[in-house]
């Protein structure tokens, strides 16, 4: 608070404070000599009299409280251009010669205090800013001369000495060199001191001109004005060349490196604090720069021996290969961004999560999650029901951590991959069976692992079809623990993470594709139009008003599973392992990672409703039936130990939500009080009825359609 | 090159081998080196190998860690090299025009 507003505040309540005994003593309660003369005078008078002196009380009042004696703190002067040249210049500038020029000001400043000048004082207070600036120009000019001398020595290079000394400034044709210490002077003219050599030098030189203005004036002979410099004439393009090159040179020499430095200041602090926020840290490999991992990746000795043996098979030079390899680096190594992550690509997954769906976390093995070591390697294990699953996921976790995906290379499109890069997500070609590419994606999963990255896999590989669990492919899997220290600092969590919704966005596409002959790669009828017809559609649902979310979506959390306890129980080590025992060892860690995520995976309204109306069958149930049924799935579910999602603790809600979902979607129809499935659409049922059939294995025959 | 009127100014303070800091040298010059320049001119003098600077380890009263500055090998053959042109020069524009 300044010392003005100081005052005005003190002076506002004095004077609000003193009014009403002033307004007292004008009504004249009070006995006093002064309502005597009141009454014999004007009362406007009197009235003008008692609030002059109660303004000029308070007045006075505040002048007193705010400046007898009361120091005022200060920032130190030059405080403004601190941050200015801090903001503005790179660090080494800053350091050598801003910061040095405001501490002259703030030493010659304080010393004027000190002795009591305060007039002098504000003086080099003014001197300081001014010299500040032109600090700033001269290092304006000299960037450019050098710059501009640099081009003109490109353009018009220097004749190397020859027999005599030569400098850059041009000489009287009848200078006389003399003969003494030719080699030295040569040397000496070109400023060849390093060498040690040019000290002391004997003998005269008669020269017209001084390379470097080191001659007193008053040593030319009157009348023999040097000719010291020759003009160079250049043609306009020229000029214009170069001042558009100076432009750019001072951009990149002077603004972008400042400019750089600010952000990476802010990202790092933002970091720092993020640190301090999160469960997991962020380990300085994802935040290394994505240039340095990928020559990382590329100087792996696997990935350099890979490359060898794939040189030698296909007969081609190394350097091919190698280029090869380096270009599958560029395309799996992220470029993690701390700032898009939780800035940007958090919030809206948070948007799009609660936008789309009532989100909802089932079970929460809160003791065990929270028993993680810090600096463990945390993989959580997902079941693929949905792209919704990234979206869903990083929002749930961005409380606590920042994921690492590996995606499908069907996003890699335009703005969609750098995003997902920002995001610390890394492309993978699920069905390359290229030697060295899956070579180069193991070591960078493996670095990525053993650096402590937290990572989301989903052992599936891909969206589930029918609904069901799919077995666990173990390709990214075996990457990351084939190379585990069971000895070693670093731990590998496995955290399995189970996910269902009321309404998966794709599953026609994915029921559609279902439908493949064995042995055909599945197509995915994929239609932009319907997708901008779909988003277009919920937009204008939403303006006006009558937009409903796709019922619950709901995120199970089960018991960490700790791979160095895991290999401890069954007595292995995959390093020591022969490939094939290796490889029956990692399958039965996924089965055993699958069956836990299935564990974990909540039983929402719909797939309840859903799995009650296909065990009906074709008959039907009545209201009352399909309660029974429902509650019935309940109590059995339960009883399996699996976590079931009733809304509002009202189970008889969670059967109407669950048929309201269903009804409206036309997959169930309604005749004569008796809900059916809608013939045709079994199959979609099906799906929702499949997310939980692993969960009640008598029924999952039933169920599969 | 060789080093400017100025620079060689500034090296002169330095030659006794005092570490010295901006203000300082400035105050020393007696009006030969200003305030707005020197640092851009030790900067420049560093640059070229002339003087190295250390951040002080405890900032001083103004707050802020003051460069000190010190000759370097270098910097005394350039002042050395600097004199004996000046000299050479000097002697042969002697009014008589004879060399010395």
């Amino acid at each position: 608070m300044t010392k003005t507003s100081r005052f005005a505040a003190v002076f506002s309540i004095t004077y609000a404070c003193t009014l009403p005994g002033a307004l007292l003593l004008l009504v004249g309660i009070w006995e006093y000599p002064l309502v005597a003369w009141y009454a014999q005078h004007d009362a406007l008078w009197y009235g003008m009299i008692v609030y002059f002196f109660n303004f000029l009380a308070a007045l006075l009042f505040a002048l007193a409280v705010v400046f007898w004696k009361n120091p005022e703190v200060r920032p130190a002067p030059g405080n403004l251009l601190v941050r200015i040249a801090a903001f503005v210049c790179p660090r080494k500038t800053y350091e050598r010669v801003f910061a040095q020029t405001i501490a002259d000001m703030r030493e010659e400043y304080f010393e004027a205090l000190k002795l009591g000048h305060h007039a002098h004082a504000r003086w080099i207070w003014l001197r300081g800013h001014i010299l500040f600036w032109v600090c700033a120009w001269l290092l304006c000019g000299t960037a450019l001369l050098h710059i501009v001398r640099t081009i003109l020595a490109a353009f018009y290079p220097q004749p190397k000495p020859q027999s005599h000394a030569t400098t850059s400034v041009s000489r009287k044709p009848e200078t006389d060199v003399s003969d003494v210490g030719e080699a030295k002077k040569a040397s000496l003219a070109r400023g060849d001191f390093r060498s040690g050599h040019a000290a002391p030098i004997s003998g005269g030189m008669r020269c017209a001109s001084s390379p470097s203005g080191l001659l007193p004036a008053d040593k030319f002979v009157s009348g023999e004005t040097p000719d010291v410099a020759t003009s160079v004439t250049i043609p306009l393009w020229l000029a214009a060349l170069l001042g558009a090159l100076a432009a750019i040179a001072l951009i990149d020499r002077l603004f972008a490196p400042a400019v750089r430095w600010w952000l990476r200041r802010r990202v790092n602090r933002a970091i720092d604090e993020l640190n301090q926020r999160l469960k997991l840290t962020i380990p300085p490999f994802k935040l290394a720069r994505r240039r340095q991992l990928i020559e990382q990746l590329m100087f792996d000795p696997e990935v350099l021996k890979a490359v060898e043996d794939e040189a030698k098979a296909r007969d081609e030079p190394k350097s091919v290969t190698h280029a090869r390899a380096k270009r599958y680096a560029r395309e799996i190594v992220p470029a993690f961004s701390a700032y898009t992550y939780f800035r940007i690509g958090a919030g809206l997954a948070k948007w799009l999560s609660t936008a789309l769906y009532r989100v909802r976390v089932g079970a929460f093995e809160e003791a065990e999650l929270y028993k993680v070591p810090p600096d463990a390697s945390v993989v959580f294990v997902i079941n693929h029901r949905s792209n919704m699953d990234y979206v869903l996921v990083t929002y749930l976790v961005s409380q606590s951590s920042a994921l690492s995906y590996a995606v499908g290379e069907w996003a890699r499109v335009w703005a969609l991959q750098g995003l997902i890069r920002a995001m610390g997500g890394y492309f993978v070609r699920r069905d390359s069976s290229n030697a060295l590419y899956r070579k180069v994606l193991a070591r960078y999963v493996h670095m990525a692992t053993a650096s402590g990255v937290t990572q989301a896999v989903f052992p599936e590989g891909g969206l589930t079809r029918d609904g069901r669990l799919r077995p666990p492919k173990l390709g990214l899997l075996s990457y990351m623990v084939s190379g585990f220290d069971p000895n070693g600092a670093r731990d590998i969590v496995f955290v399995p993470v189970g996910i269902n919704y009321d309404r998966v966005l794709e599953d026609r596409v994915l029921t559609a594709a279902a439908s493949t002959p064995a042995g055909e790669r599945p197509r995915f009828a994929f239609n932009p139009l319907v997708l901008t017809a779909w988003i277009a559609k919920g937009l204008w649902q939403r303006i006006r008003g009558t937009w409903h979310r796709y019922g619950y979506a709901c995120v199970s959390f089960g018991r960490p599973l700790s791979l160095r306890g895991y290999l401890a129980e069954r007595g292995v080590d995959f390093r020591a392992l022969p490939e094939t025992q290796r490889f029956a060892e990692i399958d039965q860690l996924g089965q055993r990672l699958m069956r836990e995520v299935g564990h974990v995976v909540p039983a929402l309204p719909v797939s309840l409703v859903a799995s009650a109306i296909l065990a009906g069958g074709d008959h039907g149930l009545s209201s009352l039936e399909l309660k029974g049924a429902v509650f019935a799935l309940m109590r059995r579910l339960k009883a399996a130990g699996a976590h079931v999602h009733i809304p509002r603790h009202d189970q008889e809600y969670a059967v109407d939500v669950g048929l309201r979902m269903l009804l409206l979607r036309h997959l169930v129809v309604v005749e004569d009080g008796v809900y059916r499935p809608h013939t045709g659409d079994t199959p979609l049922l099906a799906f929702y009825a499949n997310a939980i059939a692993h969960l009640l294995p008598a029924e999952a025959a039933g169920v599969a359609a | 090159m060789l080093p400017s009127t100025k620079e060689a100014v500034a090296l002169e303070l330095l030659r006794s081998g005092a570490a010295m800091y901006g203000l300082e040298m400035v105050k020393a010059s007696h009006g030969q080196l200003g305030r707005g320049t020197i640092y851009v001119l030790l900067a420049r003098l560093e640059d070229k190998g002339f003087v190295v600077s250390t951040a002080e380890p405890v900032p001083g009263m103004p707050g802020m860690p003051r460069r000190i500055y010190r000759i370097t090998g270098a910097g005394h053959r350039a002042l050395a090299a600097r004199r004996a042109a000046h000299s050479i020069l000097a002697d042969g524009l002697a009014p008589t025009g004879q060399p010395a």
